[in-house]
């Protein structure tokens, strides 16, 4: 008797470890989870089965938390980055310089989320940056900051993000970057400027 | 011996309940946002402009406060004809994109400028090139239920007004003669 209620224990055990474990690698209870991603361009991850019955259960359950109705690549990729290019995690708590040039699609942005993939609550009105703002001129940059510059910078707001994350959205990428995105992606780079009472690195 | 058996119960049991909690998790997930739809008031077959995405009302993940969406539900088991889906013309990016009860882009559009498009949303049983009229894409749906979403370049608060009365055009009716519901703006 003892022995079948150790093996009805273990199962029980089991199947909880089993979901619980589920639900934390994809990120869908505690945080953003292991990150499994097919292609990484200097930081910027992203998974070119996003959308498709195609991609993995990892994937998929990933994306069905944090990315809901996200559509398939050749109508839009989405890369995002959770640090800047010392490696440390982006924060609130700090000012940071993004830059690039102009993408290989026919629009994209840049939008800030927090941990829980949501837009920062705050009501600064500087959620994002788009191509529609940057026009012709193809090179930008812009202040991410929990207050706005005082120099008139582009801004993404930051206020109330904790650790938070970008995302690049490209919607109707040209053919180039979905075969070689390596080479196509005009990578923006994020470089830490100052954080609350620490020297910036 | 019962170690050995209680370990591997243990690693079976774990390995199953990890696999079954991924393979339902999009389906899960899917339902629960279908379901908070209809209590915001977005209907079943009919399309709704959701409000520009802000910090305080946005309703789904990572909404992108750059896009105006329009929302329609459906369920294939009350349209058995399927449905027609009109998305009223728009000077700019826009795409019309449908998605089952499993999450899954399994159609996209992208509206031609200054012209209405239409596209007929059918289930597997039917026939795409028997049902689809003079002009009409088909999407086939694998699943009965699922969710229709027009997304329109709008990233200004002008933009977005703009983007309403074109709204108003939007159309996700059963093809039975039955009259659409729900269109125009949400507010």
């Amino acid at each position: 008797m003892s022995r079948l209620f150790l093996l009805l224990a273990m199962v029980v055990l089991g199947a909880f470890v089993g979901a619980a474990s589920a639900l934390w690698s994809t990120g869908i209870f505690g945080g953003r989870g292991i990150v499994l991603s097919d292609i990484d361009v200097a930081g910027w991850v992203s998974d070119w089965s996003i959308g498709s019955p195609s991609s993995g259960p990892y994937t998929r359950a990933r994306i069905a938390r944090h990315g809901l109705l996200a559509l398939t690549k050749e109508e839009a990729v989405y890369f995002t980055r959770s640090t800047d290019d010392s490696g440390e995690p982006l924060s609130d708590t700090c000012d940071y310089l993004i830059a690039g040039e102009a993408q290989p699609a026919e629009w994209w942005s840049v939008t800030l989320y927090d941990a829980g993939s949501r837009l920062p609550m705050n009501d600064d009105g500087a959620l994002s940056l788009d191509a529609t703002r940057i026009g012709e001129e193809g090179a930008w940059e812009a202040v991410i900051s929990a207050s706005k510059p005082q120099d008139g910078n582009l801004w993404i707001s930051s206020l109330n993000a904790g650790n938070f994350d970008l995302t690049l959205r490209l919607y109707r990428p040209l053919p180039a970057l979905l075969t070689d995105p390596q080479a196509s992606l005009a990578v923006p780079s994020i470089e830490r400027i100052d954080c609350e009472g620490r020297v910036s690195g | 011996m019962a170690n050995w058996i209680a370990t591997f119960a243990f690693l079976a049991s774990a390995a199953l309940a990890h696999w079954a909690t991924l393979e339902a998790a999009p389906g899960a997930i899917m339902s629960r946002a279908m379901d908070a739809m209809e209590t915001r008031g977005i209907p079943l077959h009919g399309f709704v402009l959701v409000p520009r995405a802000t910090p305080q009302n946005q309703s789904v993940v990572r909404p992108s406060p750059d896009l105006a969406y329009s929302i329609c539900r459906y369920d294939l088991e009350s349209a058995p004809q399927g449905l027609s889906i009109v998305a009223g013309a728009y000077s700019g990016m826009a795409s019309v994109s449908f998605f089952d009860a499993e999450t899954n882009n399994f159609a996209t559009f992208r509206l031609s400028e200054g012209r209405d498009t239409s596209i007929r949303l059918i289930n597997t049983d039917m026939n795409g090139e028997t049902v689809a009229t003079l002009g009409e894409d088909v999407a086939v749906s694998p699943s009965q239920k699922g969710l229709v979403l027009i997304r329109r370049l709008a990233s200004t608060a002008a933009q977005y007004d703009r983007v309403k009365s074109v709204a108003l055009q939007d159309q996700c009716s059963p093809f039975d003669g039955g009259l659409g519901n729900g269109t125009g703006p949400a507010e």
